[in-house]
């Protein structure tokens, strides 16, 4: 009797296809290039740590924000171990803690992170509002109901290009918007 | 269907992917686009720091959507939600009301023939002394005291429909007292 030949399992395969997106998040949180080598090494972490992690990846949702949140951990630990890196040359024998690099190395929560959920809920609807209808008509089908482009554009019968537009557009504006609330 | 962005807004004029093309590809909308778009992003440094830009813009955004819709219906005022309509309860108590009733019911029909005989019999004369007081007295007021009456009339009947209106309207806020 032959044992069946071990698979991977189902999620690796998504994941792995994520490898693009992941060295992309990587290259933007550090600011370097695609074959930097701390890109190279923090893409394969990040991989690594998504596909040894079988229980979470299970229960995740979503694959894709499940590992891009571990890719950005992963950047943001590389970012922290250099400028730890930077602040001991610098400053020497200093003790760390005291070191403002230090302190800035470890980057608190950003503005929307620090509200509570309604307060976030209710300034994700307001920053929705002043969106033109389109483009929060787009967003909500494209994120709200888990619809594709072509999905959205065939619901709100307009061509694809606009589809794309309006998410783009709407997105950023409400970036935009929360960031200055 | 294998339908692609138009490369008029695929492209922008240095030669990079529009902000479109690396939204799109952020969003995991990668059968959207061209082969040469992706192998332009293969080999392009600038391109590929803003789709990762992108991409946690998108999760950012997407995260935020997930949270206000898990937030959203718990945080709606209680008084807004669409409370169901009573008719349970309300039956209930009619059917016991109706049950409860039944004894008095059977002798109903012959109080009420004899009561509507009494009527005419009750009524009569005091309808005549009345109508004859009434007659005299508006003979007697009207012109001197019309403007009192009609405003003690008046006062009355604002009196009587306000305490009424309090009374009917009692138990609906109590029922629905804001949480």
């Amino acid at each position: 009797m032959t044992l069946p030949a071990a698979s991977a399992p189902p999620r690796h395969d998504e994941v792995a296809a994520l490898g693009t997106l992941v060295r992309a998040v990587v290259a933007a949180v550090l600011g370097e290039g695609r074959e930097h080598p701390d890109v190279e090494d923090a893409t394969h972490e990040a991989l690594r740590r998504a596909m040894e992690a079988p229980e979470r990846l299970a229960a995740a949702n979503a694959v894709r924000p499940f590992v891009l949140g571990i890719a950005r951990h992963v950047a943001l630990d590389v970012l922290r171990a250099r400028q730890r890196d930077r602040a001991r040359h610098d400053l020497g024998a200093q003790d760390e803690e005291e070191s403002p690099l230090a302190r800035v190395a470890d980057p608190g929560p950003v503005a929307d992170e620090r509200l509570d959920s309604a307060q976030r809920a209710r300034l994700v609807a307001r920053a929705l509002s002043q969106l033109p209808q389109g483009q929060r008509e787009a967003l909500e089908l494209f994120h709200g109901e888990g619809l594709s482009y072509q999905e959205v554009a065939a619901r709100m019968d307009v061509p694809l290009g606009t589809v794309a537009t309006w998410v783009t557009r709407g997105r950023k504006t409400l970036s935009e918007v929360l960031r200055d609330a | 269907m294998n339908e692609t962005l138009p490369s008029e807004i695929v492209w922008q004029g240095d030669g990079h992917l529009s902000e479109i093309a690396v939204t799109a590809l952020a969003d995991g909308q990668t059968s959207l686009l061209a082969e040469d778009a992706h192998a332009h992003l293969a080999a392009c440094d600038a391109c590929t720091v803003r789709l990762g830009d992108a991409a946690l813009r998108s999760v950012e955004t997407a995260a935020l959507f997930a949270e206000a819709a898990q937030v959203a219906p718990s945080s709606a005022p209680s008084s807004s939600r669409a409370r169901p309509f009573p008719l349970l309860p309300i039956t209930l108590g009619l059917v016991v009301a109706m049950v409860s009733a039944l004894p008095l019911l059977s002798a109903v029909p012959g109080k009420l023939a004899s009561a509507i005989g009494a009527i005419p019999e009750i009524l009569s004369p005091a309808f005549a002394r009345s109508a004859a007081l009434l007659a005299r007295a508006l003979a007697a007021e009207i012109g001197k005291n019309a403007a009192p009456l009609s405003l003690a009339s008046l006062s009355v009947l604002a009196v009587s429909v306000f305490l009424l209106s309090r009374v009917v309207r009692r138990p609906s806020l109590s029922s629905g007292a804001p949480s």
